[in-house]
């Protein structure tokens, strides 16, 4: 039996991860930032880092972690002591959902009893984490037996009543656990009706403060060391609970720090427990958000992720950070056809066909035939002039030149030019630019539409569009590596269920791409909607969205090129629809584009928002934007808004006709008077 | 370490052609909804009081009731059930160890169940009689849309646990049932544990088998990669809780001795005879240690999945062979 080989893209979770796979697969964000980078872990400002699901926050805070810092020192052989001095920090790393927090709720108890009782456990919780990254630089010796009683003692002081059995580190952490349990009893119990009554014996923060100070006291190598404790998946925190969290950070004190690890909408207030104050940004927290920051520099987004790539390839390579020269064979591993207008691959894609029954030239000659008998169409007058017109701009060489000068005749169409002039001027360009001559505006024509040509053209001719390239997927996953990872893991299946040796031997067929790529799409979809009710309506907008720019994509005469965006007043919104279009900014489906548009009439400033790319493949979009459509308030509401389905139904209707020969949304009516001044190339 | 057997407990199928007569209890209590093999069995079981509990989740209002003594649930199981079980007790003037009492899983709210198992036993009952009701098929097939509105992870009361901090060698098992996004909820709740699914095989029909991979298949990206076993997947009857228990139980035996389990979570998301499979695995082996229950809770359920009656089953459950 041969065995199927694995699958290097296999995990696509942080969480999936050992410690070692975390260190071993850790790739720093760009190669001079190394890893004191985007979270400073050794500063002691308190830091959100935010994102949508799989932008690394969690493979980035566990990099932070004191036993991955530990398997660092091991693997370049420095001691821990002065790794950590190097480091300038320890990190003590929790998940909040592993408390599972919500059982400090409900049983007839008041909120206030289980406020206090959450913190609390939360703080014994926290401190057992601490007290064994201590625990381990015991057993490794780096501090002195004798130093162990004397930290317990202090230790001991923390705590508001007498215990005299905490004689060292270990015994202080099996004190704590012993802590834990009673009150893992009383909560269980409190289900059965019975009192809890739970002596509270730490004040809030005395261990989360007090623990790294006496550390930070009693060994020398620690005296200049911050504790950061990095809280990760805050989402999972109801908004007491993360009052309470706030409330810390705002009272820091001492050797120690926080980093929050949270998604999009995961952070629920910035309240704290200190006279009802609210933590202010930049005063008493900064804020990370982790994909934002990646989108807003695509070169060093594209480095990160081709070095992520590299390193899932060779994990053990012994070059851990592959330069430019060591990451761009990455490209040649997958198969991408040229796509350029002049390329022979649309010749050959249809050789067999006979040129004169081209779809796009058949599907002209219908409409120029409706358009002329129903008056739309100036310069033209029957089938013997249609005839002459369809030979004019005939390329039968050149199938997207051909489709590219049809989209020159509906843009004049639409204007109501005359179109015999039209075809004549556009042949006229079109040879030009066939024999080599530069023309600049005809140059940037074809430019900026031959994108939703080829898009036409394949759909036409019955063929898949083509998403491939791993500077394309690059630019799809939006900043969220694990879009990236995941693409690859399912082209990684495809093409070895279809016979291919992937980043081995060849490249990787179109179709392995094509099969990969919306296979990832779909998940990456159903992974980021919302629960609920909530989710149904986020994925209905994202439906409709989608539906509107494919039919633009797709139309005789698009509104806008390559469109994937539009701007809207967000103030102006219905709040069902703004609540809406939040939830899908903040579950990363709707992807807010920096610094918005200006509008070209009003001159104020609008969201600029786009759909996902990955969602590209599901509806055939394209993956480079190019056009936003401005669409007004009402609109949005259309889209975003479950209850005005019927409503949107008419208005998508028209969006269709609009960008339709021979009518364009008009009604039939005489022949149009001819436009003395037509512009070229809108 | 060796597995604990669950099978000694009685298991009987009742025919539905039968009169049920050779069985007769002091009270019977079923949950209502809109299923035809709900209420046909609630008519059919002798018992000196029937009780309907009117789940919340089910949005019945006062004239959409069924006749008969109706006692409502809300969506707090702990508080719900201890204030039915008063409900019972004053009722009956008698405590409720000394009442015998068949309860009807079929219509019931998971957590409600399990609490409800688990109430039973804190209250020292000794034995309990359980009828479930397989249906004919699922109205959607596998696109049966069962739980409805958002969804929120939670222990289930009672269930808690001891818990441990350390969470490098947790282990969830799921009782994968059809409802891919409850799967998925809970997955990703613990995204950090190991996790196995136990698939009813066999199944209630020979076609559910597959509906049920086909959803669990949908969740397969959160379900993820298992850092310490290749162990994924087990398969114990959908329709018999005993046979579930001793599959728990073995799978915990067979992972304890690959590497300890730092936190057991359990959480039963396919039929109400494998919950209840789950509670009884809890009771003999999971209390007052590092194993807790979750459960993706919705806030509305839809009233009628299923169609038909295919058979009936009764188990008995006696808490005093647990221990």
């Amino acid at each position: 039996m041969i065995n199927r080989p694995d699958n290097p893209f296999r995990i696509t979770k942080s969480n999936d991860l050992t410690d070692e796979q975390i260190n071993q697969l850790w790739v720093s964000v760009t190669e001079d930032d190394g890893i004191t980078g985007l979270a400073w872990p050794a500063s002691p400002t308190a830091m959100y880092i935010l994102g949508g699901k799989g932008s690394g926050k969690s493979h980035l805070m566990r990099y932070y972690s004191f036993p991955v810092q530990v398997i660092r020192y091991q693997e370049s052989g420095t001691p821990i002591s002065e790794g950590i001095k190097s480091d300038g920090y320890v990190g003590v790393y929790a998940r909040c959902g592993g408390m599972d927090s919500s059982r400090f709720e409900g049983k007839a108890l008041d909120e206030e009893k289980w406020s206090a009782l959450f913190a609390y456990y939360f703080e014994l919780w926290v401190a057992d984490k601490t007290l064994a990254t201590v625990e381990t630089l015991l057993d490794q010796r780096v501090i002195a037996p004798e130093t162990d009683a004397i930290i317990a003692g202090e230790i001991a002081t923390l705590l508001d009543k007498d215990v005299s059995s905490i004689t060292s580190i270990v015994n202080a952490r099996e004190y704590f656990a012993d802590l834990r349990r009673t009150l893992d009893y009383a909560v269980n119990n409190a289900a059965f009706g019975k009192k809890l009554d739970a002596e509270i014996l730490v004040t809030r923060g005395r261990l989360f403060f007090g623990l790294p100070k006496v550390f930070c006291k009693h060994v020398d190598f620690l005296k200049q060391i911050i504790f950061v404790y990095l809280l990760d998946e805050f989402e999972n925190f109801a908004v007491n609970r993360q009052i309470y969290i706030n409330t810390l950070l705002r009272e820091r004190e001492g050797p120690t720090a926080f980093r929050i690890g949270s998604r999009l909408y995961g952070r629920k207030t910035l309240q704290t427990l200190s006279g009802g104050e609210r933590n202010l940004k930049d005063s008493e927290y900064e804020d990370l958000f982790l994909d934002e920051r990646f989108r807003q520099n695509a070169t060093k987004y594209r480095a990160f992720a081709l070095r992520l790539v590299s390193r899932r390839l060779d994990p053990i390579a012994e070059r851990r950070e592959p330069n430019d020269n060591g990451t761009h064979h990455l490209f040649d591993f997958f198969e991408r056809p040229n796509m350029d207008w002049d390329s022979r691959y649309f010749l050959d894609a249809t050789a067999k066909h006979d040129p004169a029954e081209r779809y796009h030239l058949t599907n002209l000659r219908d409409k120029l035939q409706r358009g002329v008998s129903e008056g739309f169409v100036v310069g033209i007058h029957g089938n013997k002039e249609i005839g002459e017109l369809i030979k004019t701009i005939s390329f039968p060489e050149h199938p997207i030149v051909e489709k590219l000068c049809i989209l020159h005749l509906f843009q004049k169409w639409f204007r109501s030019a005359n179109l015999a002039d039209a075809a004549h001027f556009v042949r006229e360009r079109a040879e030009a630019k066939l024999s080599g001559e530069k023309d600049k505006k005809f140059d940037e024509f074809v430019d900026k539409h031959k994108s939703d040509m080829i898009a036409q053209w394949l759909r036409a001719n019955s063929k898949k569009q083509v998403y491939a390239g791993l500077e394309n997927f690059i630019l799809m996953s939006e900043g969220l590596p694990r879009a990236l990872i995941t693409i690859l893991k399912h082209i990684y299946d495809w093409a070895i269920y279809t016979g291919e040796d992937p980043f081995k031997r060849g490249k990787i067929s179109v179709d392995s791409q094509h099969l990969g790529v919306v296979e990832a799409a779909d998940l990456f979809l159903e992974q980021m909607l919302p629960d609920g009710e909530d989710g149904v309506r986020v994925g209905s907008a994202i439906e409709r969205l989608c539906l509107l720019f494919r039919a633009n994509r797709f139309s005789d005469k698009p509104i806008e090129t390559s469109l994937i965006a539009f701007s809207v007043d967000q103030l102006a919104l219905d709040p069902e629809a703004r609540r809406v279009l939040d939830l899908a900014t903040k579950t990363s489906l709707v992807i807010s584009v920096e610094r918005g548009q200006r509008e070209r009439n009003s001159k104020g400033v609008t969201s600029k928002l786009e759909v996902n790319r990955m969602l590209a493949p599901r509806r055939d979009l394209p993956i480079a934007r190019r056009g936003v459509a401005t669409f007004d308030a009402s609109t949005v509401d259309l889209i975003f808004m479950h209850s005005k389905a019927a409503e949107f139904e008419v208005f998508a209707k028209s969006w269709v006709n609009k960008m339709t020969a021979p009518a364009f949304g008009k009604r039939a009516r005489q022949k149009r008077r001819q436009v003395v001044h037509p512009d070229f190339f809108e | 370490m060796t597995p604990k057997e669950y099978n000694i407990f009685y298991k009987e199928e009742l025919l539905a052609s039968d009169a049920w007569r050779a069985h007769a209890w002091d009270v019977f209590a079923s949950a209502y909804n809109s299923s035809e093999r709900v209420q046909l069995v609630f008519d059919r079981v002798n018992a000196k009081r029937k009780y309907w509990l009117i789940h919340a989740e089910y949005d019945y209002g006062d004239d959409e009731l069924p006749k008969g003594d109706c006692f409502r649930l809300e969506a707090d199981e702990a508080q719900s059930i201890m204030a039915f079980v008063k409900h019972v007790e004053e009722s009956t003037d008698r405590p409720i160890d000394q009442v015998s009492m068949c309860v009807d899983l079929t219509g019931f709210m998971r957590p409600h169940l399990l609490f409800l198992a688990l109430y039973l036993h804190h209250r020292g009952v000794r034995k309990v009689d359980v009828l479930y009701t397989e249906p004919d098929g699922y109205r959607a097939k596998e696109r049966t849309t069962f739980s409805q509105g958002a969804v929120a992870v939670r222990q289930v009361a009672g269930f808690e646990g001891v818990n441990s901090p350390d969470h490098a060698d947790d282990l969830l098992i799921i009782g994968a049932g059809y409802d891919h996004r409850l799967i998925k909820a809970v997955a990703e709740h613990k995204d950090k544990a190991d996790k196995i699914q136990i698939f009813g095989l066999p199944s209630l029909r020979a076609d559910m088998y597959q509906e049920n991979v086909l959803n669990a298949y949908k969740a397969e990206d959160a379900i993820g990669v298992n850092k310490s076993t290749d162990l994924a997947a087990f398969f114990a009857p959908a329709n018999d809780p005993f046979v579930t228990a001793s599959v728990l139980s073995e799978i915990v035996c067979r992972r304890r001795r690959i590497k300890p389990i730092s936190n057991l979570y359990l959480s039963p998301l396919a039929t109400k005879a494998q919950a209840l499979g789950f509670a009884l695995y809890f009771i003999g082996e999971g209390m007052n240690a590092s194993t807790n229950m979750l459960f993706p809770v919705s806030s509305r359920y839809t009233r009628e999945t299923s169609y038909g009656l295919s058979r009936v089953w009764l188990y008995t459950v006696e808490y005093p062979l647990f221990l």
